[in-house]
Formats: structure tokens, sequence, C-alpha cells
């Protein structure tokens, strides 16, 4: 499965990237491909592409706070969870998104 | 026919006690009757009277008169023109500073905020904390028995308050002869000229003529006087309210027995005075022994308790509403003098707070006594010595304390200045020896009168000139003041048989005066030497560099010189042209003209090519901000306010020669101040980007048990490194985050995190536990290791946040977490920590 995902939490300097971090390792772990855009102090880095988006089969919205260029993923699956679930529990996570 | 003199009242504080006194000294002096009219409050006084002075409320900018009428009165106008234009502004230089108020909403430490203890807050006026029992004292005035005694005739009411006041007078005069601290001795000063004050015994004798009795005239005359102070809408005349009453109290114990009168104020145990006020007789009777600290309801930082308070090092919060009925007597209290809060019944949560604060008090005294104790090196390992400008025995002990290596200047105008006649040779000797002796061994450099027309000696008879800067003074004057050169010299010749002297020669502008005072000083070795008296046969004598002219024949006068002193401040103003405290030029006038740093350049190159060492003495060389430019000009030594000593030191540690060089260059084809300044900031700014950890932010088998310990040992370990400057505020940022989402990430890690304008350095600190703490984790597993991280407001600083991020994916990868549990030290954690891009391989 192809999956994006948007990480960002308040202050956008370390739970950002452990969000993204984990969700990255229980991807390469489950087989599943993963792209994660962090939305953190430093700004966006990794950005999501059109292209990226049009392959994805879902998105996964790791945020405290609203994502940013939401409109991005019209008519694509979002599923939100907080940024805690991302770091606690990446693998269940992704296992749940089913497909 | 009577003289006037208009004008608009001068100083910022208003008339307060010292300008009052100034101001009476030369009108005791003048045999014209002087009187002063407020016409805002419309109020008169004799200026002969202190007291009258203070009591017409004169703020700055009032406007006022001066009426002179006698037989001298135009000579005496003259003098009292000059005194109005040049000389009463130099009043409050002296002024003690309070501690800064804090700026903005106070964050109550969480431990204390989350304590059921009673917490009451007020001003600090004293640092430190202290803990001990409370010891309730009433005001002095209130304990005494005011019902009057016997009251006699008028004529024997004024002998008995006659009888009363000398005694009081005697007991002043003995405190002051014991007093170890010169704010001591000034405050009983003070009270003393209160008592001669003609306006305050004509107001009791005139109440006794009404039909009181002593007590009562004393009483109703400080109210009197008190009332109007209260007044006057200034917290600095309402405070000097206190000092009036605590005399009258003083007076009115005589009347009614003497010392048996007076209220117990011995202290058996270690304690805490809780009072409504309390006055600083009363303060200086107290055992110091046993006094640990001060809570009042009333007073402000600058009555002479908070003043007394900060010289003895006793914690003092003053201003708590209530405070002698809220706090109970006998019990435990805590004072904070850092917060301003007095905690009534600490509970055991509070308690450990300030067990954890006191411990990091000590923490930052010790480490700045250990700094002190070190000489000035820049970076790459050249010396600088950093030594301390004094004017008194006073500070020259404070001196020492802040780890000055020397003392650079010495000032002896002070000596002079507020007497009769000049200090003998023996006074002089006494105070130049207890320095070398102070100094033990380290340099000291005395520098002989430095005076002229601008500060009122009366008994140097110098005549009012028209440009006293360009005028007769100093070195200049020596020559019409045998006398008085002599008795110095001999004195500092004296001293130096106790320890290394130097003496150093103001104002001087050519040769021949070095010549001149140089065989002085040979004369006078001699004259010694035949008296058979001890003295330092091969004293080195030094000059000032403040006259432009010296830097042009530095060579000539290396032959004759020992060393050079540049007191930049007059060199700047005499080179540039520029009077600093005249508000239409002061803008021209600046250290960082690049024309000055060229001269600067020269005098030291110059010297230094005649093998003579060259300091600075002036503001210049307690600039922090130009350190990187002192380093670079080559100067040996630098002599600075004694409170700076160990901020300089630590300035130029972080300079190296090469970078600072580069910058001199840049300065000096600067084409003005501005630009020069502009690139000082720039160079301090590059100098702040520390590292974003070190071993002395991290702390391995930390005993804290809870995630608030926890979370207050960690800023702590950042407020001990420097690295913030409100504590209080960064914790309360912390806990901001905290409370959203727990920062406990699982794995037994949790990072803690804010971003605060109270963080000067970007840092991350560390502790390990060595028992898991409950941190509320996302899987609820106790927490061993917490990883604090600190970043500043500003951005800018993408390198850091971008180690930080790196750090933070680093963190869910437990080969890395267990080699940081694992870790042996400190510097351990640190070198993992900072490791830069090391993903490959995992």
């Amino acid at each position: 499965m192809y999956i994006v995902a948007v990480t960002s939490c308040p202050t956008g300097v370390a739970h950002t990237y452990m969000a993204a971090e984990r969700l990255e390792r229980a991807a390469r772990k489950l087989g599943h491909t993963i792209k994660v855009e962090t939305q953190g102090a430093m700004g966006i880095e990794n950005a999501l592409t059109g292209e990226d988006i049009a392959r994805a089969q879902v998105a996964v919205f790791a945020a405290g706070v609203p994502v940013r260029n939401p409109e991005r993923f019209t008519g694509l699956r979002i599923v939100e969870i907080p940024v805690a679930e991302a770091i606690k529990n990446a693998e269940g996570v992704l296992a749940g998104l089913g497909g | 026919m009577a003289s006037r003199i208009d004008f608009a009242f001068p100083l910022p504080l208003g008339l307060h006690a010292r300008p009052a006194s100034a101001l009476c000294d030369i009108a005791v002096s003048l045999g014209s009757r002087i009187t002063l009219t407020n016409h805002r409050t419309c109020r008169q006084a004799s200026a002969r009277s202190a007291l009258a002075l203070v009591a017409t409320l004169t703020r700055h900018g009032d406007a006022c008169t001066l009426l002179v009428a006698g037989e001298d009165e135009v000579a005496a106008c003259e003098r009292l023109q000059h005194f109005i234009d040049d000389e009463w502004a130099r009043c409050d230089d002296q002024v003690p500073a309070a501690p800064a108020a804090r700026e903005g909403v106070r964050s109550l430490p969480r431990a204390l905020a989350s304590s059921r203890a009673r917490i009451l807050e007020g001003t600090p006026v004293s640092a430190g904390i202290a803990r001990a029992v409370a010891f309730v004292l009433e005001p002095w005035l209130d304990a005494l028995p005011l019902a009057e005694l016997q009251q006699g005739s008028v004529a024997e009411e004024t002998d008995k308050l006659d009888r009363a006041m000398r005694r009081v007078d005697t007991d002043n005069g003995e405190r002051q002869r014991h007093a170890v601290h010169e704010t001591e001795r000034a405050i009983l000063a003070a009270h003393r000229s209160i008592l001669e004050d003609e306006e305050w015994r004509g107001r009791i004798e005139a109440e006794i003529r009404s039909g009181r009795g002593a007590v009562q005239a004393v009483v109703a005359a400080a109210e009197h006087f008190a009332g109007i102070l209260r007044e006057s809408g200034s917290t600095y005349l309402q405070e000097r309210a206190l000092d009036l009453r605590e005399i009258a109290a003083q007076i009115v114990g005589e009347l009614a027995g003497g010392t048996r009168a007076t209220p117990a104020m011995t202290l058996d145990a270690a304690a805490i005075c809780i009072a409504p006020s309390l006055g600083p007789t009363q303060l200086i009777s107290l055992d110091r022994q046993h006094l640990k600290g001060i809570a009042l309801s009333q007073g402000g930082a600058t009555s002479h308790t908070a003043i007394l308070a900060r010289a003895f090092g006793i914690p003092c919060v003053v201003g708590v509403a209530g405070v002698e009925r809220l706090v109970p007597g006998g019990r435990e209290v805590i004072v904070d003098g850092e917060r301003g809060l007095v905690i009534a019944e600490p509970t055991p949560a509070v308690l450990a707070f300030y067990e954890a604060e006191t411990r990091k008090l000590e923490a930052m005294r010790a480490r700045a006594r250990a700094f002190g104790a070190e000489p000035g090196l820049t970076a790459d390992g050249r010396r600088l010595e950093v030594a301390a400008n004094v004017g008194s025995l006073d500070e020259v002990r404070l001196a020492f304390e802040h780890g000055a290596e020397g003392i650079g200047l010495f000032r002896t105008e002070l000596l002079f200045m507020g007497r009769d006649a000049p200090p003998s040779e023996v006074e002089q000797l006494e105070v130049y020896a207890e320095t070398a002796r102070l100094a033990a061994g380290r340099p000291v450099i005395i520098r002989t009168l430095d005076i002229g027309g601008d500060k009122p000696i009366p008994y140097l008879g110098l005549p009012p000139e028209a440009n006293p800067f360009l005028g007769f003074r100093a070195v200049r004057m020596y020559a019409a003041h045998p006398g008085i050169i002599e008795a110095q010299v001999r004195a500092i010749l004296r001293a130096s048989a106790v320890g290394p002297l130097k003496i150093m020669l103001p104002m001087v502008c050519c040769l021949e005066e070095v010549r001149a005072f140089r065989a002085l000083v040979t004369r006078l070795q001699a004259e010694l030497a035949s008296e058979g008296v001890a003295h330092d046969p091969a004293i080195e004598v030094g000059i000032m560099v403040e006259i432009p002219s010296v830097a042009f024949v530095v060579d000539q006068l290396a032959h004759e010189v020992d060393f050079f002193s540049i007191g930049s401040n007059d060199l700047a103003q005499y080179f540039l042209a520029v009077d600093r405290d005249n508000p239409a030029v002061a803008h021209l006038y600046s250290p960082f003209h690049p024309a000055f740093l060229r001269l600067l350049e020269k005098i030291v190159t110059d010297a230094h090519r005649h093998q003579k060492w060259v300091g600075i003495c002036g503001e210049l060389g307690g600039n922090v901000l130009a350190a990187p430019l002192l380093v670079s000009l080559g100067l040996d030594e630098l002599s600075l306010a004694s409170p700076n000593v160990a901020t300089m030191k630590a300035a130029i540690r972080g300079c190296e020669m090469a970078d600072c060089r580069e910058l001199l260059a840049a300065a000096g084809q600067a084409s003005n101040a501005a630009d020069v300044e502009a690139l000082l900031r720039a160079f301090a700014e590059a100098r702040k980007d520390r590292s974003l950890s070190a071993a002395d932010i991290v702390h391995l088998g930390s005993g804290s048990h809870t995630r608030d310990e926890a979370i207050k040992e960690l800023v702590d370990l950042l407020h001990l490194a420097g690295r913030v400057d409100d504590p209080d505020a960064v914790e309360a940022a912390l806990w901001r985050r905290e409370e959203t989402t727990s920062t406990g990430v699982g794995f037994g890690v949790a990072i803690p995190h804010c971003r605060s304008p109270h963080v000067g350095i970007d840092s991350i600190a560390v502790l390990t536990f060595a028992t898991g703490i409950d941190w509320a984790s996302l899987d609820g597993e106790p927490v061993e290791m917490a990883i604090l991280i600190a970043l500043r407001e500003e951005a800018g600083g993408d390198a850091h946040l971008r180690m930080i991020a790196a750090l933070s994916r680093r963190l869910m990868d437990d080969e890395f977490r267990n080699a940081l549990l694992a870790a042996r030290d400190a510097s351990e954690i640190v070198a993992r920590l900072l490791q830069t891009g090391d993903e490959g391989g995992r």
C-alpha cells in the first residue's frame, strides 16, 4: 500500500519528527511504502506533491494543529490521529488502515 | 536690599536629604540669610535647615527662588549660582541601586503555586533566602510609654529635652565609631545631622512653649514633619519619614528612662524579624549573628533600612500588607528575597523547594567566587589583568570579593570631601595601609587628588571658574597647596611599607609636571629615610592619560613614568570637545568614535615600544560590548566597577586575538561610532552561538522523585550555566506545554521542551534517574531519562532546530536510547546528543 502522511505538533520541534520516524519505521516493518511530510518549526519539509497524493490509497494526519494546505487531499481517504498516537502505536495505526 | 536667584530644580530625585545637606553646608559657610521658596508647593525654608529644605517637597523641574540678604550677598549669589549650575547635579551620583523591579507578571514556581502554605507577596529589597523562626516586633515609637511623666515648667521640660538629645547623639556617635560598614556610618551621620537641625529643634521647643511636655512635644514635631513628607508623593521622601520617627523614638526613649525603656530586641536563636516597619538604628541594634531575614509591611527599596539590609546581606522583603498579623510569631517562616515572597507555615513541599533553591544559590555563588579567583585570560591564553576602580575602603573589600586582581584606580577625592579641613597624613595613612593589607600583595594604584572648582571643597578656596574642566585642577593646583599634596604623598609612601602601592598622577598635560612631581616624591622619600620611617624606595609612579597632548609625547614621558592609565571618559571629552552632560551635544560623545580608537591604538603601541604597560580606568574599560576592542588594542590592564569584574573576565575569555584584531581593523576604517557599535554587536551575537549541550547541564543518577522536581532540576541546571535569565518563567513555559500533552513519549524517555524569550542560549539538558519517574507517559511506563530542549524565541537558529529534529528521530531507535542510558558520564551523553547525521547504517 502507498501511504502519504503529514505530522505536525504545536511547538513543532520534537514530536513532529518523532511521529514521522515512527510512521516510517512501522511502514517498513509492515511492508508498506510511505512518504511523510513534516510541518514543524523549520517549515514544510519533504512536501507531498500532486503525484504522491494521486498514487496514494490513504492519507494519515498525525497533527496537534490544523494541517496546512489540506485542499491537496480532496478525494483521498484521510485518517486523523493525535500525534501522540503515531508515536505510541504507529504499527497499530497503519495495520488498521486496511487495504 | 536682597538678591534673588530663580531656577528650575535640577535633580531627578527631588530635594532629598543628600542635596539638602549639600546646600546647607554652603549656606552655613556664607554670612547672608538664604531662603528657598518653591513656587509650586508654596513652601519656604531657611537654607540652613536640611529638614526644612526637604520639607519644601521640591521635585524635579519645580520653579524655585533663592533669596539672599546680607553683607556678602553678591559673593554669596555667585557661589550659589555656581553650585546650582555645576555642583548640585553631582549629589546623586552615589545613590545606591535597588534590585531592578521584576517586569511583567510574576509567575509563581509550580511547587509554590500548588501548595497550601500561606504565601504573601511584597517587594524584594535585599536578595537571598532565609528560613527561621518568626520574631514579631512592634514599631519602636508605639511600644514606648508615651503617657507623660511628671510635667514641669517650660524651662524644666526644655532642659530635659536638651539632656535627652545629647545622650541620643552620644549613643549614635558610639554606634558610628563601631560601625563596620560605611553605609551604616553614613546613615547614622544623617540621623545626627537631623538632631542638630535648627528647624527640628525649633519645632520641638515651640511645642513645649505652647504647653506640651517634652515627650509629647517630640512626638508632635515628628508627626508634623513626617506628615509633610508623607504628603510629598515621592516614595523617596516618604521613606525619610521613617528616619524621623526613629529619631523621635530614641529621644522619647531617653526621656522615658533611658535604655530600660527600649523594647526587647535580643534574639537568642536564628530569627526572622517581622514588623510593620523597622528603623535603621533598630536594625543596627539587632544581633546580626541571629538575624536571618526581615519582612515588613511598610517601607521601600530606598529606605535606609533596605540599604542597610543589602549592605549586611540580610534577605529582606517589604510592602507585605499585614505581615505582622498574618505571620505567627514563634513559628517557622520563609523570606524569599529573590522573588519578594513571605511564606508562613511552609509545607514539606515548599521546604523541599527552598532547599533546592538555596543549594542552587550557593552553587551560583561558589561558581562566581571560583571564577572570580581566576586571572583575566583571553581564549588563546593572553593575560589581561582585570582590576577595580574604588573610592573608599568599603569598595576595596567589595572589589576583592568580586575577584578583582588589583585596584587599578583608588580615587582619593572622597577622603577630602564633606569636611572642614583636609585629612591629615595619619588619617590617610590608615586608609592606604588598610588597602594594602586587604590587597595582600595584589597591585594597588592610588591616584593623587584630582579636584577642581566643580567639587565643593571649601578649605581649598578654589575660585569659581568659567571652565573648571579646562582650569585650575588636579596636578595644576599642587604647587599652590604644597601642604596638602605632601601629606598625601607621604601617607602613600608610608603605607607602601605594608604592601606594594603605586602612585598615579591625574590630568598631566606636559613633561614638566611629571618631572616636578617626581622631584617631590624623591625629596619626600629622602625625608622619610632620614626620619627612619619605612617606605618603598622604588615606588612606581604613573600617569593618567586624559589630556590628548599626552598621546603624542608618550615616547618622552616613557622615560619619566613607570606606566600609563587611560582615563577614557575625560580623554574622549577633551578629544571630541564634547560635554557628555550637555543634552544638546551628548550624542556626539562616544568612545567608539573611529578617531578615538586610532588614538588609543597609538597610545598603547607607543607605550609598549618603550616597554611601559598601559591600563584603562574609564568607563570603556568596563564595557563588555567593547571587550574584543580592549583585547585587540593590546591593553595590559582593565580597571572597572567591582560588580562587573566577573562579567568582564568572562567576556575576555570568549575572545581570540586574531578575530579581535580583524574587528579592530574594521572599526578603525568605519566612518562613525554607530557603525563601530554595530560591528561590536554583530561580533557578540556570533559568539552567542554556543554549544547546544555541555557536561555541566547533564546530571546522571538524579535523585528527583517526581515530574515537578525533575523539571525544576533541569531548569536549575540551565540557570546555573547562565543559559536562562528567568528560571520561573521558563519553568512556566515548560508546564504550559506539559499540560497540553505529556512529553513522556514512551520507551522510558521524556522530552519536556519550550520556546521562550527568557532562554538566552539554545540548550539541551539531560537527567537520568536512579528510579523511574511517573511522567503520565503515553505508554504508561516510568521515565528513566528526561531530555529538556529549551529554545530562544528569535527565529534564525535553523541549525539547532535541525539538530533537534534529527535527535528526536534518533530517540525512536532502541539502540540509540540504550546507548544513552548506558553512558558512563556526562561527556559521553553530550557527545552522542550532538553527533550529526548518523542515520546511515541503521
